[in-house]
This record gives C-alpha cells, sequence and structure tokens, in this order.
C-alpha cells in the first residue's frame, strides 16, 4: 500500500471511529474542566495556572474593576494546601497535554518484525495515563489528598477498571501481514475497546476467526468503508483491512444470539496461499478451518430454520459487514464444505427458542402478560 | 426608454456632463442612506456596502432603517426600511448627523427620510425613475409632488432607471435592484469589488448558487452604469490599521462573547430586536455546543435559564422591553435563589409594543428597580459594538462569583449597527469551567454568608454532601423557610452585601477631556459615540465641556459626587423620555427626568440636569453639539 494510500486509509478509519475518541477525548476534557474548577475554588487567586483574575474578568472590566481589590474582596474562597493544589496543577497539565496530541493518541504502527500485541498494549498504556490523571484529579477533588501519580503515569489496560474499559480510547494499527500475530489481543479487547489493523503486504487469510468470541465484534474486509461497522457498537470489537484474497467475514453480536445469527461469511478462500511472507502457515491454515467450521455450523442452522420459518437475518451473499443479505444470491461461503454432523445441527436449532426468550415467556405469563395469558 | 440623467440643482461637481472624467470628492467620512419598500432588499444592499468598507480597513458605523410593521404598504413613508452607513478614513463611533448620499427605490421613502432631516442640505439623490412614467396616474402625480417638494429642498436629485435596466437580465427586477444599486455605490465608493462579490455570495449561501449569480450580474450591470452615467466619485481612503479587525453588529458581538465566555444554554422567546442573538448562537452552538431553547414565552425562557445555572450549566436569557417585565417574576426567584444569571436586554422604544425596531434606552431604571421586593443585583450597559462582546465574559463572572442576577442592557442601535473592531485574542480564562463538585465539607450550609461579603458557597445538584431544599420563600443559611424577621433582615442585608462589595471593587470613571470645567455630559451605552463626537466639536469651538460615561450602573461606579463637584453644570444625555423644563405644569420639583439623571440625583444629591429625547433614532452629535452650546457656561441645576 503507497503510503499516501496508507494515510488516507488511517485517516478514513479514524473518522470511522470519531464517537468513540471524542467518548474518551471528552472524559479528559471534563475531568480537566473539574480540576480547572477545584482550582478556581481553592486557589490563592493568580497562582494557580489557570488565568489571572484580571484575565477571568475579562476586557470589559479592565479599566472598571480592580483586579486587585476584587481579589481580596471576593476571590478568598477556601485555599486547599500547597500539596493539593500542586497535585491538582499537575492533573490539570497532564490532561491538557494528553488532549493536545490529538489523532496521534489513536493511531499506533508495529515496526518491522515487531510485536503487534506489545505494540497494542503499550499505546493503549499511553493513553491510559489520562485514567490516571482523572483518577489522581478525583482524589484531589474528593478531599483525599494528592497521590504520588499526580502528574500521571501509564497505565496498563488490565490495570483499567471497568468504567475506564467503557471508555477505552480506540487505537489504529498499521502492520505488516508478516507480524499479524493477534491471538495476543484477545486479552485487550473488553468493555468498548475498538482496535483497527490496517494490514500490509501477505497475510494469512483469516487471522481475525481465532478471536471470535460471543460478545466481541470481529470483522475483516478489504474495503475501508467497512469500518463503518463499528459505528454504534458500544462493545468490544476488532476489525482487520485485509489484502484482497483473504477472507471477508464479520462477527456481529447486534445480529443476536448464537453464532448462526452474528456470522456472516462473505468470502473463504480455498486455502491459505503459498506465498513468500506469509507467516506461520500451519497456524493461518488452523485459523481458515475454524472459520470454516463456524460458517458451516451457521449455515447448517439457518437451513434448519428456513424449515420452519422463513430466512430472515441470515442467509448467504449480500455485506457481511452491513448484517444485510442479498436474497436469491448465494454467496460461495454457502457452498462451503460439507453438511455438518446431525448433532451438531440439533444444538443449534434455531428454532428452539433462547433459554433467556423461553425465561422471559415464562415471566410474562406468570404476570398474566403472555401471548396466551392473562385475559 | 431612453436613459435620462436629469440633475436638478446646478452644483458644478455633480455635473453629467463629462462622464469620462469623473470628478473626485475626498472625504474623511461620508454617511450614505439606501432606502426602499420593506423586502426589496435596501437593508442587504447597505449591510454589504458597509461589511466590505469596514474589511477594507475604513471605520464604519451602519444603522438600520426599519419600519415599525413587518410588511408595511407599499410606497409609504411611514414603510421605508433600508440602512445608513457612515464611512470614515478613521474610527467611525456613531450614525452622524446627516446623510450626503441616499439611494431610494421610491420617492415615498425619499420623502420620509427628507422629512426626518435625516439629509444633508445639498445631499446626492440617486432616485429609481420608473415611478415618473408610471402606468398609474396616482403614482404619477405622487411623483411630481415629490420632486417639487424634493427640488425645492435643493437635493442634487439624479435619475437611476434601475427597473429598465434589471430587466435585461431579470423578469422581476424587484428582486434584484438591490444589487444594481449596490454595483452604483461599489463604482462610486471604488469598492473591492472582489470583497463585494465574496460578501454577496455569503448572504445568500443558503439559496441555490444561482441566486448570488444573478446578484453579481446584476452588480456588474450597475458598476457599468455608474462608470457610463456618473461624473463623480466619493474617496473615504481606508486607513487599515495593523491589527485583525472584524465586523459585526451587536447582536452577533453578544451571541459571540456568550461563546467565548463558556456559556451553554440560552433561553429565549423570539423578541425585536434580541432575536437574533439566538439565530447567531443558533449556528455558533452547533459547532462549539451548547442550547439555544425558544421557550414558549418570556417567563418560561427564564425559567429554563434559572433552572439550568442552578443545575450547574452556564445560561442566560435575553429579551426586550416587554419580555423583562414577563420574567420579573423569576428574576426575583434568581436574587433570592441566588441562582448566577445573566440577562441580556437588547431595549426598543416602549412602554408595552412601543416600537420594536426602534432604539430607546428606557429600560434603566426598570432594569435596576423593576423587581418587586429588594431584589438587588448587577446592572451593566455596553457602549460599543465591541463592548457588547466582552461585556458576556464579565457579566458571567460576575454573576457566578456573586451567585447574582447581572442585567446587561444593549440596545437596537448597538444590535442592528455594524462596527469593525480589533479581534478579540480569546483566552481561555474567560471560559467557565465546569462548577467545582468537590464535596462539601461537613456541616457547611448552603446559603453561608460570608458576614464581611455575604458570599457564599454555591451547591450544585449531585454535589457530595450538598444536598438543600431550594425555596423561593425568605430563607435562613440552610435554606430553611424564615419564621423570625430577624432571618429575613439577615438575609436581606446579605444579598444586598454582595452588590456593595462589587461596588467597592470598581474604579471611578475616566473623564473624557479636562478633569474640571463649564458643562459635565454623562451618558450610558449606546450613546457613548455620539457624545463623545458632540464634546469633540465642542472643545473645539473652545468650550469647556467634559464627558464620562457609566458602563456600572448598579452598583454605579464609584466617586460621582467628587468629579461632579469639580463641573459648573451636570447633565446626562440620553434615549429615553424627559419633561421639558419649560413645559405646561412642569416645575423643577415634579420634572420627570432622563432615568440616568433620576439615578444620579438620587445617588449623588448633585441636581444633575437631562436632555434626552425618543425620536425612535440614535442621538445625533450635532444635536447634542447644540446642547452643549445652550448649556456651557450657563450654570443650571447645580
Amino acid at each position: 500500500m503507497p503510503s499516501d494510500d496508507r494515510e488516507g486509509t488511517t485517516a478514513r478509519v479514524l473518522t470511522a471511529l470519531t464517537g468513540s475518541r471524542e467518548a474518551f477525548d471528552s472524559a479528559l476534557a471534563r475531568t480537566a474542566e473539574e480540576v480547572r474548577a477545584f482550582l478556581e475554588a481553592h486557589s490563592d487567586p493568580g497562582t494557580d495556572g489557570s488565568g489571572s483574575v484580571a484575565a477571568r474578568l475579562g476586557a470589559f472590566a479592565g479599566a472598571r474593576i480592580d483586579a486587585a481589590r476584587f481579589t481580596d474582596l471576593v476571590e478568598r474562597g477556601e485555599p486547599a494546601d500547597r500539596q493539593t493544589i500542586h497535585a491538582a496543577q499537575e492533573a490539570w497539565t497532564g490532561l491538557v497535554a494528553l488532549r493536545k496530541r490529538g489523532t496521534e493518541l489513536y493511531v499506533a504502527r508495529v515496526p518491522a518484525g515487531g510485536d503487534l500485541t506489545e505494540t497494542v498494549s503499550a499505546a493503549l498504556t499511553e493513553s491510559g495515563r489520562g485514567f490516571a490523571l482523572a483518577r489522581a484529579a478525583r482524589f484531589v477533588r474528593d478531599g483525599k489528598g494528592p497521590t504520588d501519580q499526580s502528574g500521571g503515569h501509564p497505565l496498563l489496560p488490565r490495570e483499567w477498571s471497568t468504567a475506564e474499559r467503557a471508555l477505552a480510547p480506540p487505537l489504529v494499527v498499521e502492520v505488516d501481514g508478516a507480524d499479524l500475530r493477534v491471538g495476543g489481543l484477545a486479552d485487550l479487547l473488553e468493555g468498548g475497546q475498538k482496535l483497527v489493523l490496517i494490514v500490509r503486504g501477505p497475510a494469512p487469510p483469516a487471522p481475525l476467526a481465532r478471536l471470535i468470541r460471543p460478545w466481541l465484534l470481529v470483522a475483516q474486509t478489504a474495503d475501508p468503508e467497512g469500518v463503518d461497522a463499528l459505528g454504534g457498537f458500544a462493545g468490544p470489537a476488532i476489525l482487520a483491512l485485509m489484502p484482497e484474497e483473504a477472507a471477508v467475514f464479520s462477527h456481529d453480536p447486534r445480529r443476536g444470539s448464537g453464532y448462526a445469527r452474528r456470522l456472516l461469511v462473505e468470502h473463504v478462500p480455498e486455502a491459505v496461499p503459498v506465498r513468500a511472507g506469509v507467516p506461520r502457515p500451519t497456524a493461518a491454515a488452523e485459523d481458515l478451518e475454524h472459520l470454516r467450521e463456524l460458517w458451516r455450523l451457521a449455515t447448517l442452522a439457518v437451513e434448519g430454520a428456513a424449515a420452519e420459518t422463513p430466512p430472515t437475518a441470515v442467509t448467504a451473499g449480500g455485506s457481511a459487514l452491513r448484517g444485510v443479505a442479498a436474497p436469491g444470491k448465494p454467496s460461495e461461503a454457502a457452498q462451503l464444505g460439507s453438511a455438518p454432523p446431525e448433532s451438531v445441527a440439533a444444538d443449534l436449532d434455531p428454532a428452539e427458542p433462547h433459554p433467556a426468550d423461553r425465561l422471559a415467556g415464562w415471566l410474562l405469563e406468570q404476570a398474566g402478560l403472555g401471548a396466551g395469558g392473562g385475559g | 426608454m431612453s436613459t435620462r440623467l436629469p440633475v436638478v440643482g446646478d452644483d458644478p461637481v455633480f455635473s453629467a456632463e463629462q462622464p469620462s472624467s469623473p470628478r473626485v470628492l475626498e472625504r474623511a467620512q461620508y454617511t450614505v442612506e439606501v432606502v426602499s419598500d420593506s423586502g426589496e432588499g435596501a437593508q442587504s444592499c447597505g449591510q454589504i456596502l458597509g461589511t466590505v468598507s469596514a474589511k477594507m480597513g475604513n471605520g464604519v458605523w451602519t444603522v438600520e432603517i426599519i419600519p415599525a410593521e413587518v410588511q408595511p404598504p407599499p410606497r409609504n413613508p411611514a414603510g421605508a426600511s433600508g440602512n445608513r452607513v457612515r464611512i470614515g478614513s478613521g474610527p467611525v463611533t456613531n450614525w452622524g448627523d446627516r446623510t450626503d448620499l441616499i439611494v431610494a427605490f421610491n420617492e415615498q421613502a425619499l420623502l420620509a427620510r427628507h422629512r426626518l432631516d435625516a439629509l444633508e442640505p445639498g445631499a446626492v439623490i440617486l432616485i429609481e425613475s420608473m415611478w415618473q412614467d408610471h402606468d398609474d396616474e396616482g403614482i404619477r402625480a405622487e411623483w411630481s409632488a415629490a420632486m417639487e417638494e424634493l427640488g425645492a429642498a435643493g437635493y442634487r436629485i439624479i435619475h437611476v432607471p434601475a427597473h429598465e435596466q434589471c430587466l435585461a437580465l431579470t423578469e422581476n427586477p424587484y428582486l434584484g435592484k438591490n444589487m444594481f444599486m449596490l454595483g452604483i455605490l461599489t463604482e462610486l465608493f471604488d469598492r473591492d469589488t472582489a470583497l463585494i462579490g465574496a460578501q454577496i455570495r455569503h448572504r445568500f449561501r443558503k439559496k441555490d448558487e444561482s441566486v448570488a449569480e444573478r446578484s453579481i450580474d446584476l452588480l456588474e450591470l450597475g458598476i457599468a452604469w455608474a462608470r457610463e452615467n456618473l461624473d463623480f466619485r466619493v474617496s473615504v481612503p481606508p486607513v487599515p490599521g495593523d491589527r485583525d479587525m472584524v465586523v459585526m453588529n451587536g447582536n452577533q458581538a453578544v451571541a459571540l462573547g456568550a461563546v467565548a465566555a463558556g456559556m451553554e444554554l440560552a433561553a429565549m422567546y423570539p423578541i425585536t430586536p434580541a432575536t437574533s442573538v439566538s439565530h447567531q448562537l443558533g449556528e455558533m452552538f452547533e459547532r462549539f455546543g451548547g442550547i439555544v431553547h425558544q421557550a414558549e414565552d418570556e417567563i418560561a425562557a427564564a425559567g429554563v435559564a434559572i433552572g439550568a445555572s442552578y443545575a450547574g450549566k452556564t445560561a442566560f436569557t435575553i429579551t426586550s422591553g416587554p419580555g423583562l417585565a414577563l420574567k420579573t417574576e423569576f428574576l426575583g426567584l434568581a436574587v433570592m435563589t441566588e441562582t448566577p444569571l445573566v440577562l441580556v436586554d437588547v431595549q426598543r422604544g416602549g412602554p408595552s409594543t412601543g416600537l420594536p425596531t426602534k432604539v430607546e434606552q428606557s429600560d434603566l431604571l426598570a432594569a435596576i428597580f423593576g423587581q418587586p421586593g429588594d431584589a438587588p443585583h448587577v446592572v451593566l450597559a455596553p457602549a460599543t459594538i465591541e463592548e457588547c462582546f466582552h461585556v458576556m465574559v464579565t457579566a458571567r463572572r460576575i454573576a457566578e462569583t456573586f451567585r447574582a442576577l447581572v442585567i446587561v442592557l444593549s440596545d437596537a442601535n448597538l444590535a442592528t449597527g455594524v462596527q469593525p473592531f480589533p479581534r478579540p485574542e480569546l483566552d481561555q480564562a474567560w471560559i467557565a469551567s465546569a462548577p467545582d463538585q468537590s464535596p462539601v465539607p461537613e456541616g457547611k450550609a448552603p446559603y453561608a454568608w460570608d458576614e464581611q461579603t455575604g458570599l457564599s458557597q454555591r451547591f450544585i445538584p449531585g454535589q457530595p454532601g450538598g444536598m438543600f431544599t431550594v425555596t423561593g420563600l425568605a430563607h435562613d443559611e440552610r435554606s430553611k423557610v424564615a419564621y423570625t424577621s430577624d432571618i429575613n433582615q439577615w438575609s436581606s442585608a446579605m444579598r444586598s452585601r454582595k452588590i456593595a462589595v462589587l461596588g467597592q471593587t470598581l474604579r471611578p470613571p475616566s473623564l473624557n477631556g479636562d478633569d474640571a470645567g463649564d458643562l459635565l455630559i454623562v451618558g450610558w451605552g449606546s450613546t457613548k459615540g455620539a457624545i463623545e463626537e458632540a464634546v469633540a466639536r465642542a472643545r473645539d469651538e473652545g468650550l469647556s465641556v467634559s464627558s464620562l460615561h457609566l458602563t456600572f450602573l448598579s452598583p454605579l461606579e464609584p466617586g460621582l459626587a467628587e468629579i461632579f463637584s469639580r463641573f459648573q453644570k451636570v447633565m446626562t444625555v440620553e434615549i429615553n423620555y424627559s419633561d421639558e423644563p419649560d413645559g405646561p405644569f412642569v416645575t423643577h420639583q415634579n420634572r420627570r427626568r432622563g432615568q440616568l439623571s433620576w439615578l444620579l440625583r438620587a445617588q449623588t444629591l448633585v441636581d444633575v440636569d437631562c436632555w434626552t429625547r425618543v425620536l425612535g433614532e440614535p442621538l445625533r452629535p450635532g444635536a447634542i453639539l447644540e446642547v452643549i452650546r445652550s448649556n456651557c457656561g450657563a450654570g443650571g441645576e447645580r
């Protein structure tokens, strides 16, 4: 991918991640404002780093209000101790500095031969500095005194709280296909974490298949517009922009319960291409087979359901990333492999209500609100 | 029909005989008016001329000429609509005395301006000539009568076949004639055509592109017509400074100032001439965050702003005189609950519906004393369009620091007038920070008044330890309803003390002119430019006159009595009503005076005289000069 294209793609992805970025940035901004308010309320006037009294009063007051007198009479407040003020100032400065880094916070590059997980972890740890600063600010504001981390320190993702994970900063990662070892990312994909991998050069065909789990949005595509699928999804997600020949699929928890509903596969290569640069061909083949198996099961489940109910969300073909099926246009994925074993099909029978639905139905019935009850 | 260029009057300067070698009039300042029926676009024409002149480095002051009705009957003197644009080489601080050149779309609008004494003797008139040959005999008769009256006044009248010319480009010249006229002015004043074109495109940015393109075609037609037919030009050389300038009207400045102050919510109900503040905010809040809430009425708008402020947001409300009256009860609530609130009152003529589109300064005493019960608060009055921007920062800060109501008194003159001023250098310190949400210390009360200052910490809902019941009833420090009279005495004193403390931080006002003399003119609000121009002209005549302009009206700026003592006579100049001293049944004791005069007399015990007018227009410096001449050395009511 030429560098111009790469930059364009990165910018495109960053735009698609605007919501997540703004959520994180807004949390930083809000915290910085709270610290500034604390400083204004509890500092000696003119020494809090957030502007002198004269500046705060504005130009209209310039020749009309005696700022020194105003300070003496009005801006007395209840000053906090010097250590606390210093800690609050450090937190405020750190938060402002972090915000000034702009989109740089949300982009990482894996050096050739580098470790993807380490790069991602390091970048998130650096962004985690914002959470450390917010914690320090909260300590100061709540009168619990300064901590030794008021200036903020990098905070490992595993040390983030549940609330912090919900605000996790998204990350766009540029990585060579040869370095695409994604297994270590599984632990980082929690809360609201969004990762987008922009993959360069020869790559294994279905590396993200191994990350598929019930509440994680996982997608591979060659189309940069596919990143729009992340928009509005509150949970964790990983999406890879892959070379053309790679598998195209998406596993989107918003589509419903069970892999049969959540998984859509548009394209699966016949085999791992034998090309120079594709790393760990055995693992790559295993990932590919894993995807085939999941899809086979899902297809089977849909076919089973089709005998009793008309197909709805999941049919073959269409755009996997948009969750829109194209009626009557069988995809090559639909023709994959042979029929699954009967027992597996029975396990996945979508005609069988989900346990949660059964529970809800029972509760409604008990309340006299069930479909056939009440009267 | 051939193009005719009769020139009534015999001024050699304006001979139409030599269009190939136009005579250039060099002027330090020049005043132009464009008037039409409502809806014909004279205002757009004048506004673009003013804005572009300011962008070119001229000093500019514009005043909108607005009829009282939205759609008055056509060709009616009362329906004249348009703009006065005073252009100068240096700064221009007011609309001046009379117009040097007027562009009129019909003779009735022109007559209105003539009869209001708006035209300089010998002024140049560019009049749409289509009416002289109109099919309607009545209209032709009106035209003839008007020409006779105007001709007798000695103006130089140039007929402009605008309608006929515009027909070459548009089927309906009523929609576009203003651009043709703008083209004439562009040529006459040598305005930058690229800037004019850009301004036209900006004005029509929300319409189909063809509208701007056709307008520019009409503009060029007007330029070409002027080149071919007019034998004079006016040069008011711009003197660009070394500072970046911005050009806007007072309502836009208020809106921008609100954003610069970090205000998050503007609650309002549409009312002339305040509404455009919310239009401007509506566009800006979309980009910067914030809410414009159009409430169901004026009272609700005040309530929304107070509620938002109570909840920790930075809120203000916008209105004009009738709205101020309606909001009165809620303003009392803001004072009693000590909820920070900024209210911008863009004053217009009153009482009641009054003169919705015309300027007055008649809300001063209502703003200061209008709330039943004792409701001490702050009243500020910006004097220039630049101050309309900066006052919002100060008002917001004072409101929050003192947990007070701050009323900002603008007026229709500032609201619609356009003036360039140095681009404000935004300061992070101006912006309201989020309220301090640190836990309230145990035992702290929501109105724990500091006995020295009357100040207390503001609690925000949700603040740990800060829960209390807010009430408009008289209450004690813990916000418990007062059942004993001493509590009300005490809390009233605390609310009043805050305003006294603010007063103690104010500096005495500075004087324009000498520190002592025969006459001191005192003004407030938008009259500053006209007063100071009049004082300068009087001083050039050797008269011993100075002026001072008040911006803090409650609490009043200190040291006034001492300043007044250095002058033989002190009088206010204001745009509100006062009895003439020699009027029927008027005595020195019962005379109703200008509102600032009344306030100053009460506060300083000095017998301050006044001269006021309520003509529905800004004061003219020449009229003030006459007042100075007749009062200097006169002693009078000291």
